[in-house]
């Protein structure tokens, strides 16, 4: 029996052990801007100069959209590739509406009423134990396909959709400013440059949360926030990138002892398809006595920045949305004081500010 | 109840209907670009006469997406000539020039943006990269202290650590090293820079302990596998380095193949012929044995 053992013929009259120094993992999570491949050892290529360059004038400014106080700046930001929207399972035409939350479900709802109607479904639902809830599984949660009216009888639902169109009416009369009672705009896109209040629930919320959303921020990927804000315990919270009601991102501030060093916590979180997520949170010492702090926030690709006071104070990169609307949020209704509010849109056509107001 | 907003719908619908119903070539370029179609948006861009500064930051885009940094480098260069305050295009200018070896150039264009914006932890690491490339380590070193930002700050330490390693101060390094495994536990290569740095100063016992720690995280690791087998070695532990070498033989043959030029700048431990004979008698044994039980089972 043969048991000779053979390496790799190269190997018979010796091996070399390496160690060089690498650093390859500064580029394993590679800026923005770069494709995802290692940087190159090659030899140096030669760059065509045949792009003649073109000195031109900045591009023409866009139109100022209708707000309070608005001003437009033309600008020579680059071009911001928009990508093509990704396919949503909870349909497109779902933007900022008002959501009813499975899990809120008030206790009221008989069960078993929902297996009664469940046969009468089609497409039926995947089944789900009865033991589970709604907060336990939560990305089965779907905000808007079907509601809990799909469950209850016609005559209810209808009785249901009168009392929501009541109410939906009711809530746009008060927050848009001249609008008269019985508006018809009810399902009207708001139009751009004004506040438009929403009510979001997260599961295993017990409250909702009263947003306001910029209108006509939603197309645009980075911008820029910024405002004064005389910090206070209730504190103030604004959201971003934010494709729904359900689907946001959200940073936050508050006042968490005053005397003898002022301090503030920051914090941000995600909210996806309605579950938030983990709260990220910092402590600021603010290095003097307690007054109005300027407050900016970048939002660039996946990277946001946040400055107090002109100095960065937190840093963090999320790439699951990728464009969407800005506004602000309240737990319990209580709407921040704010002032000197004004975002910064960097759009394609070049940069544009907004100079605007919660009120 | 509110109709949802239409920029997704209206401006970036469908396809070639949609680039072609769209007037501004630079529109039309970008709707195509954003569909992927590259080729496309770069003929249109290529029939625009005179070329605004979004013009070429675009044509450097697609450039890169179709992997032609030499072309993009020259698209963002015009952009920049054209747009001397233009950021995004001089940032990419110095990512292309980073990754096509063109060091200096790139470190030029990286400290013109962090000069306009020095809160961009990402580039200065890009910078930081090309500042090692150079052997500049001392700039290195102090660009990566630089970073601020919780992203930023395993890749910041690891540079930190590779600075120093190249510094020759290993105890910092090493500290830096250990600093980057608390925060991402399966960084290989900072076990790797670890037992380089362990084997310039060939303490055995600290090239076994890293060698361990990165084949548990990874068995087929080229480092690891080397550290094990020539402490083994060294250690007359001929069982030992023949598995070892085994494995490295049968998954890594190129990496292990010896050359004839020493580098200057790597740790190079050779093993002789005498050894790998070693290696194969020892092979050869435990085939053997192997073979052998089951014929004894057998009678």
């Amino acid at each position: 029996m043969d048991n000779s053992v053979t390496f790799d013929p190269s190997l018979d009259y010796g091996a070399t052990f390496r160690f060089p120094v690498t650093w390859s993992y500064l580029s394993g999570a590679p800026s923005q801007w770069v494709a995802p491949n290692p940087a190159s050892t090659a030899p140096p290529q030669a760059i065509p100069k045949s792009a003649r360059p073109i000195p031109m004038p900045a591009p023409a400014p866009k139109p100022v959209e209708p707000v309070a106080a608005a001003m437009e700046v033309a600008t020579t930001k680059p071009t911001e590739v928009q990508r093509p929207p990704e396919p949503r399972t909870s349909g497109p035409d779902a933007k900022w509406e008002m959501v009813i939350p499975k899990m809120a479900r008030p206790a009221t709802v008989a069960r078993p009423q929902r297996s009664l109607e469940r046969t009468a479904q089609p497409p039926p639902a995947p089944p789900v134990a009865e033991t589970v809830t709604a907060a336990e599984t939560p990305t089965e949660i779907s905000f808007y396909a079907g509601s809990e009216a799909s469950f209850v009888p016609r005559r209810w639902k209808m009785l249901i959709l009168c009392a929501a169109v009541v109410v939906v009416g009711g809530v746009i009369a008060l927050v848009r400013p001249g609008g008269g009672a019985g508006s018809v705009s009810d399902t009207a896109p708001a139009a751009a440059g004004t506040w438009s209040r929403r009510t979001a629930y997260v599961v295993g919320g017990k409250e909702p949360r009263e947003i306001l959303i910029y209108s006509g921020s939603e197309d645009v990927k980075n911008y820029r926030i910024e405002f004064a804000w005389v910090p206070d315990t209730r504190g103030v919270g604004w959201l971003f990138r934010g494709t729904d009601s359900a689907n946001y991102y959200a940073a936050n501030l508050r006042l968490i002892q005053a005397d003898p060093n002022p301090s503030l916590s920051a914090e941000h979180f995600t909210v996806v398809k309605g579950v938030e997520g983990t709260h990220s949170r910092k402590v600021i010492t603010l290095g003097r006595t307690l007054g109005q702090v300027l407050v900016r926030m970048d939002a660039n690709g996946p990277a946001f920045t946040l400055y107090l006071q002109g100095s960065p104070a937190d840093y963090w990169t999320d790439e699951r949305f990728e464009t969407g609307s800005l506004g602000f949020y309240a737990e319990r209704g209580e709407r921040p004081a704010l002032q000197a509010l004004r975002f910064t849109f960097f759009r394609k056509s070049g940069l544009q500010t907004v100079v605007t107001s919660l009120q | 109840m509110t109709a949802p907003h239409g920029f997704r719908t209206s401006a970036y619908g469908s396809g070639a209907a949609a680039a072609a119903g769209v007037s501004d070539p630079l529109q039309a370029a970008l709707t195509l670009h954003s569909q992927g179609r590259f080729q496309e948006a770069l003929d249109i861009l290529s029939g625009l006469g005179d070329a605004p500064t979004d013009a070429y930051v675009l044509r450097g885009d697609i450039f890169v997406e179709l992997g032609r940094l030499p072309d993009a480098a020259g698209s963002y260069y015009s952009a920049t000539v054209s747009a001397p305050g233009n950021l995004y295009a001089r940032m990419h200018l110095g990512s292309c020039l980073r990754r096509l070896g063109r060091w200096q150039e790139a470190v030029d264009a990286f400290q013109i943006v962090l000069k306009a914006d020095p809160h961009r932890d990402p580039i200065r690491l890009e910078l930081g990269d090309c500042l090692l490339r150079l052997n500049r380590l001392e700039q290195a070193l102090n660009c990566f202290d630089q970073c601020w930002s919780d992203a930023a700050q395993r890749q910041a330490v690891f540079g930190k650590g590779v600075a120093l390693q190249l510094l020759r101060r290993f105890d910092e390094a090493e500290i830096a090293y250990e600093r980057v495994l608390a925060l991402d536990g399966k960084a290989e290569e900072a076990l790797a820079n670890l037992i380089a740095m362990s084997m310039e100063i060939f303490d055995l016992e600290r090239v076994w302990r890293y060698a361990r720690r990165l084949v548990e995280i990874n068995p087929r690791s080229v480092p690891g596998l080397q550290g094990l087998t020539l402490v083994a070695v060294e250690r007359g532990d001929m069982e030992t380095a023949a598995r070892h070498f085994s494995t490295l033989a049968e998954h890594a043959t190129e990496s292990v193949r010896p050359t004839p030029d020493a580098s200057d700048d790597t740790i190079e431990y050779r093993l002789n012929r005498k050894t790998i004979d070693d290696f194969k008698e020892f092979m050869r044994r435990q085939a053997a044995q192997l073979a052998a039980r089951p014929a004894e089972r057998r009678y």
